[in-house]
């Protein structure tokens, strides 16, 4: 069974179609990506995936979206959340919390922790899987703004770990990084599908060569291929794909 | 929009192409041309072979290629690499003629040279134009040619042997090498073309 399986998924904004008949399956451990060029439709289905999609008004949509089979639609939000988490392209923690207290917060108010040693565990946990802890485990207290951009966007990874999700959705999440800290944030990626599968987006193609096992590409709302990363790199089977990847669709 | 990779895949074309006139002035030199002259073509070759290596090297570097960019680029390198070993081949068959004999009579071992320059001229515009309609010609001559003048050549020798028919069939054998490698080319036009490789 696949971690995440998109049937025939169709999204309106308005009277404007986002989104095609898109189908894909996510394989478990895997780092999937999502290439296309902006307006595509690519962030618009993590957002459908843990059903941010919602809190658009004029969002219409159908199809049928599975985690586990199970009919995502269906779901408890809360527990959706906690199963899919996802990271942003700006890091988002909030500023004038600690970085404890940014990866502790989440536990806390969904009252997944019993005790605050359990908690201290959970957030060293987390900031460790996210490659941090190294970095700010003597100023915990610290607040979180006092962070570089890339700690900041570690600092939101440690923070969707901590709900340890099935599925992590990543919406360009090196976009505003500098190489160093988007290298980081790449190796990290290539750690954490070990436990979680990663559905990365990005308008990079190099990035998605180097750190996905599966590729897909979208055009217009429409998923033009999908295949190994591999294949799609080295012998895209279609006209579209050729160009998108080597940079001849102008 | 002309994209800063093409520019090094137009720079490599280029060398490809004059590396081809060369491979096949190298077999054009052979009876005759004397062996400093392939010599030096031979070696213009390697020179030319290093320089693909590197252009090659800095396009993956510089502008991480995929697909059918990715595919000329490892197809480049390859047959930089053929282009040297043909001329090396016309070396080796000038060094056995002058050792051997000249006098006999090089009509077959011509006209199977005038088949291998045809072969490596088609297969590398095969690969430079991503047009493989001639494969099956490229093909056919090795087989029904080349490998074909070979094998006769070697049955001869076994019924009896001479000077002449030794130095044939030894030339004829270097010919067929470097007909293989004039296959090998047109082989990385197929890979280029249809991203999949010719058993």
């Amino acid at each position: 069974m696949s971690e995440v399986l998109i049937n025939n998924l169709e999204l309106w904004f308005g009277k404007t179609k986002v989104l095609d008949g898109v189908s894909m399956k996510v394989p478990k451990n895997t780092i999937f990506a999502i290439m296309g060029p902006s307006g595509s439709g690519k962030s618009t289905i993590l957002r459908v995936l843990n059903r941010l999609i919602e809190l658009i008004p004029e969002a219409v949509y159908k199809g049928e979206v599975l985690l586990d089979g199970q009919d995502i639609f269906k779901m408890d939000l809360l527990e959706l959340r906690k199963r899919v988490q996802m990271v942003f392209q700006i890091p988002n923690p909030i500023p004038n919390l600690s970085i404890f207290e940014n990866v502790a917060l989440g536990l806390k108010l969904n009252k997944l922790v019993k005790s605050k040693k359990e908690l201290y565990e959970r957030v060293k946990e987390s900031l460790e899987k996210a490659q941090l802890w190294d970095e700010v485990k003597d100023r915990l207290n610290s607040p979180a703004a006092k962070l570089s951009g890339g700690q900041q966007q570690r600092l939101s990874i440690a923070r969707a770990l901590a709900f340890k999700p099935r599925v992590l959705l990543a919406d360009e999440p090196t976009a505003n990084l500098d190489p160093e800290n988007t290298a980081k944030i790449e190796s990290l990626l290539l750690d954490l599908k070990k436990e979680t599968s990663v559905i990365l987006v990005t308008h990079y193609p190099p990035q998605a060569a180097r750190v996905s096992d599966y590729v897909a590409f979208l055009y217009k709302g429409k998923l033009v291929e999908v295949g190994p990363t591999r294949e799609v790199f080295t012998n895209p089977r279609h006209e579209l794909t050729e160009k998108y990847v080597t940079g001849k669709l102008y | 929009m002309r994209r800063l990779l093409d520019i090094a895949i137009d720079e490599i074309s280029r060398k490809l192409r004059h590396g081809t006139a060369l491979a096949v002035e190298a077999l054009s030199l052979v009876d005759g041309g004397g062996l400093e002259k392939i010599s030096a073509v031979a070696s213009e070759l390697h020179k030319l072979h290093l320089e693909v290596s590197d252009l090659v090297i800095e396009a993956v570097a510089r502008y991480s290629p995929v697909a059918t960019d990715l595919r000329f680029l490892k197809g480049a390198l390859f047959i930089s690499y053929d282009l040297y070993r043909v001329a090396r081949y016309a070396l080796d068959i000038e060094i056995v003629l002058e050792k051997l004999d000249r006098s006999c009579d090089l009509g077959k071992i011509r006209s199977v040279l005038d088949v291998v320059k045809k072969m490596l001229e088609m297969s590398i515009e095969m690969f430079l134009k991503r047009d493989i309609s001639n494969i099956k010609e490229v093909e056919r001559l090795d087989d029904e040619v080349v490998d074909k003048a070979y094998e006769e050549s070697l049955l001869r020798l076994l019924e009896r042997t001479d000077r002449c028919l030794v130095t044939e069939a030894v030339v004829l054998r270097l010919l067929e090498r470097a007909s293989d490698h004039a296959v090998y080319i047109s082989n990385h036009a197929y890979y280029l073309v249809t991203g999949k490789t010719k058993s």
